[in-house]
């Protein structure tokens, strides 16, 4: 009879394979935008370095939402599937919902059953059914986007690019305005995020450059601060 | 290898050749890579299953249930997740998306980190240089995440003991706090650096964005696809602005 250790181990393996494809498509991106940049002169060697450390520091504030329910993923299925489901496609949160509903369909309890190789293999398959949309939709979608907007002969932004930022912000808007309406310590975080990035932005603006890297984490650690005060005092 | 490929100065950078360049030759390759990545990394991940299911023999749990499964979900998100990104397209790209979308947590995770790379650059996104900042942004997060992954594989189970569950409550909140980040960064980029010049040149968007969203969450039918419907809404009327504006300058 198969073991939970052996069923880890297989799924272990293609969740290298997976992640290493993860890792040959940004490959692909970056040697070309590397060409790119060669080419054209646009960022020198340091500034390149720069961009490096500012994405890895601003990379550590969201990765601490993805170390919580990355455990907690793993606390009801195994290191191999969060690993996996967490570094391709997927995102925690979405994960956990995404096994909220296939233990409902199929009529399991992982919080009462034991994990078994079958009902791995199970929330394997609900996984990539479960998202294989998001990764379909830029395969036919972004390529007319970007081709509408260009204009390869007039250096002029075209109408699209140009309409796209006030589109993009008026999204935002909404989707923070969803955010802010949900309660007290969301609307609270959201503010202290929204401020603490005012001050690290007007700061970075005065010359103090080396914000740049920190201003995400310093925004997110004092947004939550304050919704964590608000929900504890204000109660 | 790299740090030969990458080692110039921007002392020559051209911006008009650069966004030509930009347009026709980098924009066709990442539509090239990018698609064929998407469907080949689309495949790869039923692999796992059917290994599991059929070569592995385990399959205890009827494949009917898996249908049934796949039955349900493709209908109810389906038609989200296949619109989702077109709401980050105007915040972080093509090749940003084509990343984050194949490594995940794009909203999260790949979305603040790209907006903070552009930012540095100080251009815009879908401009060459704001392009360039973003791959670099989210192939950076690419690794990084996968660190933090392992880490927790390793230390996960440690760290599910130690953690004071006033903190674990407090990280509920993150998401929130990375959008109020997020807002105020795209004014500083729009005001260039200026986030009270930026409020002043935005806020009717943002305004529009919110009136918007009340619109069509009032609309039953629509509902479920209020922020595609606010982003497509948003983009007419500014191409309308930028047509009227395009009109006075020629006047």
């Amino acid at each position: 009879m198969a073991t939970m250790s052996t069923a880890n181990f297989v799924l272990w393996i293609f969740a290298i394979i997976l992640i290493g494809f993860t890792f040959v498509q940004a490959g692909l991106f970056v040697r070309r935008a590397l060409q790119f940049n060669k080419r054209n002169h646009v960022f020198s060697t340091e500034e390149l370095k720069g961009m490096v450390k500012t994405g890895a520091m601003a990379a550590l504030a969201p990765g601490i939402n993805t170390v919580f329910l990355g455990l907690s993923l793993m606390s009801i299925t195994t290191s191999s599937y969060m690993f996996m489901r967490c570094g391709v496609i997927g995102a925690p949160f979405f994960e956990l919902m995404i096994i909220t509903y296939a233990q409902q369909i199929a009529g399991i309890d992982l919080a009462a059953t034991a994990m078994t190789p079958s009902i791995l293999t199970y929330l394997v398959f609900a996984s990539a059914f479960g998202c294989v949309c998001f990764v379909l939709g830029p395969v036919f979608t972004l390529k007319p986007i970007e081709m509408a907007g260009k204009q390869t002969e007039s250096t002029k932004p075209s109408l699209i690019t140009r309409a796209l930022p006030k589109a993009a912000l008026g999204m935002m808007s909404m989707m923070s305005f969803n955010y802010f309406v949900q309660g007290k310590g969301q609307a609270f975080s959201w503010t202290g995020g929204f401020i603490a990035a005012f001050i690290v932005y007007t700061l970075i603006g005065k010359g103090k450059k080396g914000l740049t890297s920190w201003a995400l984490l310093i925004s997110t650690i004092t947004g939550i601060l304050v919704g964590q005060l608000a929900v504890t005092f204000l109660a | 290898m790299e740090n030969e490929n990458i080692n110039v100065t921007a002392e020559t950078y051209d911006r008009e050749a650069t966004e030509l360049d930009y347009r026709k030759t980098w924009m066709p390759q990442i539509h090239k890579i990018g698609p064929i990545t998407m469907v080949i990394g689309a495949l790869l991940m039923f692999v796992p299953g059917l290994f599991m299911y059929f070569v592995m023999g385990w399959n205890e749990v009827p494949f009917s249930s898996i249908i049934a499964f796949a039955a349900f979900v493709l209908p109810m998100m389906g038609i989200n997740q296949f619109t989702e990104h077109l709401q980050f397209y105007p915040l972080m790209g093509a090749s940003g998306i084509y990343m984050g979308y194949l490594a995940g947590s794009c909203a999260t995770l790949r979305l603040p980190v790209a907006q903070s790379c552009v930012n540095a650059s100080g251009d815009d996104v879908l401009s060459a240089k704001g392009q360039l900042a973003a791959t670099i942004g989210v192939a950076t997060t690419i690794v990084s995440n996968i660190i933090i992954l392992l880490l927790i594989t390793v230390f996960g189970n440690f760290m599910l003991k130690i953690i004071p569950v006033f903190v674990k409550d407090a990280l509920g909140l993150i998401t929130y706090a990375i959008f109020g980040y997020l807002l105020c960064m795209n004014l500083s980029s729009q005001g260039k650096g200026n986030i009270a010049k930026g409020l002043a040149g935005s806020w009717m968007w943002m305004a529009l964005g919110i009136a918007f969203r009340f619109v069509f969450n009032a609309i039953p039918a629509l509902k479920n696809f209020a922020a595609l419907c606010v982003l497509l809404s948003c983009l007419v009327c500014a191409i309308i602005w930028e047509k009227m504006q395009d009109k006075k300058e020629a006047a």
